[in-house]
């Protein structure tokens, strides 16, 4: 970054409380700083790689590591790049001590994945309510792509990007489906069974997003990790499919199988029974 | 309905893991203040982008010339850099409208008047002036790493269009506004 100047805080308050902490003052406005924290982020990173996130304080440092790195790189590119988010959070799950509280955790960072794009659908549905409006289809495209048509008259893409914004219905069809494939990320909410399909939304989402707005979201697909199967290994028992699995409902009841059966004699029928 | 609320994320964290479940209900708690007031508290985000209703007629937007030629980073696969570059570049621009102060400063001290207790948080949330003096000649220098080359010279301008009947973008003017000459480059 090169020592950068200009930030943006806008109104977050967690990039109030980063530029209060004084920590870019140390470690991105100083060259020495800025190399002693690349270095902590990048060994720290490797290392858990090598010892497979068994030592917590070295997940906790990378984590913070990362969660700084994108504080950093959002308040001094001056816009909060909101692409950042998935590893700013996502190491914080291989803290949990066990796979059953990694495995709960786990499920957290699935449904803040959905939660990006099925918020990002409730915004343009219901709250900006701009799905309704037919213009915005070549909106997105002309305002995104105005100097690289003026630049580049005869490229190819100039000549597709005209077509979409000469044909405006197609262009709101396109806006349309763009925005239900976000809001099919709901379903996520309510089942596992869909997840292998799910996965390839945000792939397909945001490569026709760069495409036609030229806006690169990639980096948000590490969270795309959450909606693979998880395996887990049960003591003497097979791997299992996550997907074939209820939403780790088995487990709950398992778990309340376990109970003492103090717990099952309030239940009516048994005290029926009894 | 037992088997259903078994399953719900919230309930199986407050029976396996109470640290997961107050960290879930604070997400959910910030994430709906955020929704309501627009300050947000990472990582509860608000992901409004693009939902907003517009029929742009004119735009303008930011050109930079390095060494007398247009730069041009379209459909770059290297976003971060784009925007270290472009994104700065607006933010310089929006100070210098302003009269070299950050046009935040204000709209921060309205919020933090309004709720006081964000105050200790609050003092340095915008740039300062000497943050603007010192922009060109740190753009000069990224540029410089990030396009592998000396650069001498910087020009930024402005360039002004408007969208025809079909929507299609017209060019209208093309305003200099700022310019750096590196000195002493090889």
């Amino acid at each position: 970054m090169h020592q950068p100047l200009l930030f943006e805080a806008d109104f977050d308050y967690t990039y109030w409380l980063y530029q209060a902490s004084g920590f870019a003052g140390i470690f991105v406005k100083t060259p020495v700083g800025a190399w002693i924290f690349d270095a902590v982020l990048g060994l720290s990173t490797l290392a858990c790689w090598l010892t497979r996130a068994r030592q917590r304080w070295l997940v906790m440092v990378s984590a913070i590591s990362w969660s700084l790195y994108g504080l950093t790189y959002n308040s001094y590119s001056c816009h909060h790049n909101v692409t950042m988010i998935g590893i700013m959070v996502l190491p914080y799950a291989f803290l949990a001590r066990g796979e059953k509280a990694f495995g709960l955790g786990w499920d957290g960072f699935r449904y803040f994945c959905c939660y990006a794009y099925a918020d990002a659908f409730v915004n343009k549905a219901f709250l900006g309510r701009n799905i309704f409006f037919l213009p915005n289809g070549s909106e997105f495209i002309k305002t995104n792509q105005a100097v690289y048509m003026l630049d580049h008259p005869g490229a190819w893409l100039t000549g597709m990007y005209t077509w979409f914004i000469t044909h405006p219905v197609l262009a709101y069809a396109g806006f349309l489906s763009m925005v239900l494939l976000q809001g099919l990320m709901v379903v996520g909410f309510f089942t596992k069974k869909w997840d292998r399909y799910l996965f390839f939304i945000p792939i397909l989402f945001h490569t026709i997003n760069w495409i036609f707005v030229d806006v690169l979201f990639y980096e948000l697909l590490i969270l795309n990790l959450t909606l693979l199967p998880l395996k887990e290994r049960g003591a003497g028992q097979p791997l299992q499919h996550a997907a074939d699995r209820s939403p780790v409902g088995g487990a709950d009841k398992k778990d309340i199988a376990q109970r003492p059966l103090v717990k099952f004699s309030e239940h009516p029928q048994v005290i029926a029974k009894g | 309905m037992r088997p259903f609320f078994n399953r719900l994320f919230l309930v199986r964290c407050w029976r396996q893991n109470r640290v997961l479940f107050f960290i879930s209900v604070l997400f959910i708690g910030t994430a709906i203040y955020g929704h309501r007031t627009g300050c947000e508290i990472t990582p509860a985000l608000d992901f409004a982008m693009y939902s907003g209703v517009h029929d742009t007629k004119q735009d303008s937007f930011l050109r930079l010339r390095v060494n007398d030629r247009n730069l041009d980073l379209f459909h770059t696969l290297d976003e971060p850099r784009r925007m270290m570059i472009f994104s700065t570049l607006g933010a310089y621009h929006r100070g210098m409208l302003a009269g070299n102060r950050d046009p935040v400063e204000p709209l921060v001290k309205a919020v933090v008047a309004k709720h006081p207790f964000i105050k200790p948080i609050s003092g340095r949330a915008w740039c300062q002036p000497e943050d603007y003096a010192g922009y060109l000649p740190w753009l000069s220098r990224y540029l410089q790493h990030a396009l592998h080359e000396d650069v001498h010279s910087l020009q930024v301008s402005l360039l002004s269009i408007h969208y025809n009947d079909l929507q299609l973008p017209v060019a209208d003017t093309v305003k200099p506004l700022y310019t750096f000459e590196q000195t002493g480059t090889k």
